[in-house]
């Protein structure tokens, strides 16, 4: 019987080895392909995001741990799929015009994969009218935005005025270094998240 | 140099002096500004060192801070090495491809002398033209960047920081070799003049502190040891929530640390008793929020609410949380300054 309480401790461990290998073992003795995310991935990713608010570990462990988690889902996404197991929401993300951090953006993407949600990735020194054409084609119901830099923080104001013009009906959500609850407030986004954890909790809030 | 190193007083005791006469340094991390006040942009004042230090010139004749430093650009170092840097107009440039994949990959820049660098020689020119330059009364600093930041610079920010748990011997290369190219740097901006160098090290805030002692700190002690004596003192700044690196920061050597604002986390009195009181804490008024969105009454609001939090901790300086951005009004900066000359 696979252990999912293993893979869990796998992906606590960012052993990426081993992620990969139960959830192989999991499949191949046909454990629900939703069964193997929630018990296995998900607690496990959830026990990292606990420890992480409670700095009992740090982004370094983070990365490690999302990363056993993706290579697992890679092999558990097409078995969801096929198994007609919904995510839990759907969001679109990316570093807003001139900013090429990614550090922050790629946190936040693995924690809410973590959660359930479908992401896409939508890259780096993304301008205005490309958040409006992403989310026209892809039709999130949660849109992030991302800026380490405080030059580059105004083109999160333009692009949150580009999406709200095209009328587009989604939430959206902002973060990075030099980002607050104030700013956010302030142009108009519907939520804000000092970290990579507190986005998860920020993009179930949109889903209720 | 020779004349100023015989006059020169230490940060420590600048700032202690101060305290004792009822005021406190006030220096804000002041660059970009400059540019607005001469009409420059941010790309010219960063590749010609002669509007750089007009751009500073000004400032300093506006403000009259305790220090001055020049344009902060985590790429120079990076640049020398010969890595693909975005220069944008009215931005400061910045980093765009991480080459390096494994150690030997960093074969291919040890025969590279930084020093004859274009754009190091300009910023190195900046400082001297600032030694030369500005009033006596005001410390001349420069930057250079820390080891994680360039070894995340090489090879990307997030594989270092897993680098710092998964191959950690890979990180301890790449951070060796990033602190040979900083201290080739730190000599230079010693020789061109420069009181304090302030050690940009923002991504190592993603470290724990066990691992920030070892890649950072140590490589950071280790710096300063070389050069106890060359009559310069060092400033730790690191973005965001440090309250964890608090400790591990001020047990590296440094005079000071430098402490982002209190929206990312940062607690100035807790960061002063953290440090001890032999090392300087410097900060936190919001560069964003405060300095360039606010008002000149919600500035001065925020520096009177700091400097009364701090009113009993002799180690401080009034300072900012982060460089400023471009587009912070003159008034608010005058604002910035005006309170702490007045506070008392």
């Amino acid at each position: 019987m696979a252990d999912l309480k293993a893979l869990a401790d796998a992906v606590i461990k960012g052993n990426q080895t081993e992620s990969v290998r139960l959830t192989k073992e999991a499949l191949a003795e046909k454990m629900s392909p939703k069964r193997i995310l929630e018990e296995g991935l998900i607690a496990g990713m959830g026990v990292v995001g606990v420890r992480f608010k409670a700095n009992e570990v740090y982004i370094p462990e983070v990365l490690i741990s999302a990363r056993a988690m993706k290579m697992a889902m890679e092999i558990l996404e097409p078995q969801l799929a096929a198994a007609g197991v919904d995510p839990i929401g759907k969001a679109i993300i990316g570093t807003v015009q001139g900013d090429l951090h990614d550090i922050g953006k790629n946190l936040v993407i693995m924690m809410l994969k973590g959660a359930g949600f479908n992401v896409e990735d939508i890259g780096v020194d993304v301008s205005p009218d490309a958040f409006v054409e992403k989310i026209k084609a892809s039709k999130p119901q949660i849109v992030g935005l991302s800026a380490l830099l405080t030059t580059t923080m105004p083109a999160m104001d333009k692009t949150i005025q580009s999406i709200r013009q095209a009328g587009l009906n989604c939430k959206i959500m902002i973060g990075g270094a030099p980002v607050t609850q104030n700013y956010a407030d302030k142009i108009g986004a519907d939520g804000y998240a000092p970290d990579a954890a507190t986005a998860v909790d920020v993009a179930k809030s949109f889903l209720n | 140099m020779v004349s100023s190193m015989l006059k020169r007083k230490s940060l420590n005791e600048r700032v202690f002096d101060a305290y004792a006469q009822k005021r406190r340094l006030a220096v804000p991390l002041v660059g970009f500004p400059g540019c607005d006040l001469l009409g420059m942009s941010i790309k010219v004042a960063q590749q010609n060192h002669g509007v750089h230090y007009d751009c500073i010139d000004a400032l300093v004749n506006q403000l009259r801070p305790d220090a001055a430093f020049m344009m902060m650009d985590l790429s120079v170092e990076a640049n020398a090495l010969g890595l693909q840097v975005r220069f944008p107009i009215h931005e400061s440039s910045t980093v765009e491809y991480h080459p390096v994949r494994k150690v030997e990959d960093l074969d291919k820049f040890r025969s590279i002398n930084i020093l004859h660098d274009s754009r190091i020689q300009s910023y190195i020119k900046t400082v001297e033209m600032m030694r030369m330059g500005l009033p006596d009364d005001v410390l001349v600093g420069a930057y250079i960047i820390g080891p994680v930041t360039l070894a995340g610079l090489l090879e990307g920010a997030e594989q270092a920081a897993m680098d710092s748990v998964i191959d950690p011997d890979k990180l301890e290369a790449l951070c060796r070799f990033s602190t040979h190219i900083i201290q080739e740097y730190t000599r230079a901006l010693i020789n061109a003049g420069a009181d304090l160098l302030c050690i940009l090290e923002p991504t190592a805030v993603i470290l724990g502190p066990s691992q920030f002692e070892r890649f950072s700190a140590a490589y950071v002690r280790h710096i300063i040891e070389n050069y106890k004596y060359a009559g310069v003192d060092t400033i730790y700044h690191i973005c965001g929530n440090t309250m964890h690196l608090i400790e591990a920061m001020s047990r590296s050597g440094v005079a000071a640390i430098s402490l982002d604002s209190p929206q990312t986390g940062v607690d100035m009195v807790k960061a002063a008793q953290l440090a001890g009181p032999d090392v300087v804490v410097m900060g936190n008024v919001n560069p964003t929020a405060v300095m360039k969105e606010g008002t000149p009454e919600q500035v001065r609001t925020a520096c009177r609410s700091l400097l009364e939090q701090m009113r009993e901790i002799p180690n401080f300086i009034l300072s900012t949380g982060c460089d400023l951005p471009p587009g912070v009004p003159l008034e608010n900066m005058l604002a910035f300054m005006q309170t702490a000359r007045e506070f008392n």
